[in-house]
């Protein structure tokens, strides 16, 4: 079909980049990999939560945590990695296989079959059979401390802050 | 079906006339040859009413929403809340890395790939068992005997036990001492030890 031979082609393209050589002073450009698995028979809704669910981790922490998480997308999610990490190894210079995070995870809409389902009374539904495509990036080096914002822990300056606002917005109901 | 389908069409219809004609135009329901000798009362008097958008909805569109989701909801429906019901998935902080084989697991279960091993062992155990014992009911107590073991064994072994031998060596990590009994039975002869070299 002609349909199957569409589909996202500029993500590996980051691979070849080439950049300039760097100046001696220059902190040292970290190696990456772009990778993508594409039309994979499942929703890409649902693999949102699993795509986002792995940024920011070390490639180890992410392929343990994967093994754990009943969802169908997170078997197709953890090939994917184990591809990326070989390619890394194998292609663009990565010394320890281990020494590799998460910098990009995130799923698309891909294939989208439609079929027809009843309803009562005569009435026709439509159904949509979803695929998604895949991508992820992995960085040589060591992940950051906080990936997302939420998860930095809180000073207790904040905090008391917080409090105070909280306490500051009550209000007594039916009051002048 | 298609009777369905023209009744309904037909009542849609009679109600658009209802609620839009005589909404507007305002006439009354009595034909116009007809002389009004009664005043017509206050009730036929129609009011100044502003038209409900929502009035569109009776009868006629069906099962569809009538209000614009906000932000907020479909925020909440689509990644919950901490207090509420997290629908993100987060990273677990039960996985444990099994001493023997180096594998991860769950906690609360026992390492997989090490139990997969038992397991298999198990069977082929049972099997051999199955084949000697078949249905006949056992007297005596079971015991295994692997290959290359028969010799550490008395005759009195073989005449208290139903010796099952199985055709392969033992495997490393299968102790004798696994199958060793508790020592209710046993009495344990203890002697008290006075203290000496005192001072």
């Amino acid at each position: 079909m002609a349909q199957q031979q569409k589909g996202p082609k500029k993500w590996p393209i980051y691979n070849k980049k080439m950049f300039p050589p760097q100046l001696p002073g220059e902190e040292r450009r970290p190696a990456y990999v772009c990778h993508m698995r594409t039309n994979i028979k499942y929703s890409p809704f649902k693999m949102w939560y699993v795509a986002s669910m792995i940024r920011g981790m070390s490639i180890d922490e992410a392929l343990k945590q994967l093994s754990f998480v009943n969802k169908l997308g997170a078997v197709h999610v953890k090939e994917a990695l184990l591809e990326a990490q070989k390619l890394a190894v194998e292609k663009h210079n990565v010394e320890f296989k281990s020494n590799l995070w998460v910098a990009e995870s995130f799923a698309t809409k891909g294939l989208v079959y439609k079929g027809v389902r009843r309803h009562a009374k005569g009435r026709v539904g439509v159904i949509h059979y979803f695929h998604t495509h895949y991508f992820v990036r992995l960085e040589e080096g060591t992940p950051p401390q906080h990936f997302y914002f939420e998860t930095v822990p809180k000073t207790t300056k904040t905090l008391l802050s917080e409090w105070v606002d909280e306490m500051r917005q009550r209000r007594i109901p039916l009051s002048l | 079906m298609a009777g369905q389908m023209l009744k309904r069409w037909a009542d849609a219809l009679v109600h658009f006339e209802y609620v839009y004609l005589n909404a507007f135009l305002r006439q009354p329901h009595t034909p116009q040859w007809i002389p009004l000798l009664v005043q017509p009362s206050q009730e036929l008097v129609h009011k100044n009413e502003s038209f409900n958008i929502n009035s569109i909805f009776d009868g006629f569109l069906w099962g569809v929403p009538t209000c614009r989701r906000s932000a907020e909801k479909r925020m909440m429906r689509k990644y919950g809340s901490p207090q509420w019901h997290n629908k993100l998935i987060l990273p677990r902080k039960d996985i444990k890395v099994c001493g023997t084989c180096g594998y991860y697991h769950e906690e609360k279960c026992l390492c997989p790939n090490c139990y997969s091993k038992v397991k298999a062992e198990t069977t082929i155990l049972q099997e051999q068992m199955i084949k000697e014992l078949g249905i006949n009911p056992v007297e005596k107590e079971v015991a295994i005997v692997y290959q290359g073991e028969k010799n550490q064994f008395n005759d009195e072994f073989f005449k208290d036990n139903k010796v099952i031998e199985v055709e392969k060596p033992r495997p490393k990590w299968f102790s004798k001492n696994l199958l060793q009994k508790s020592n209710a039975n046993v009495i344990i002869e203890t002697s008290t030890i006075k203290p000496h070299d005192l001072g």
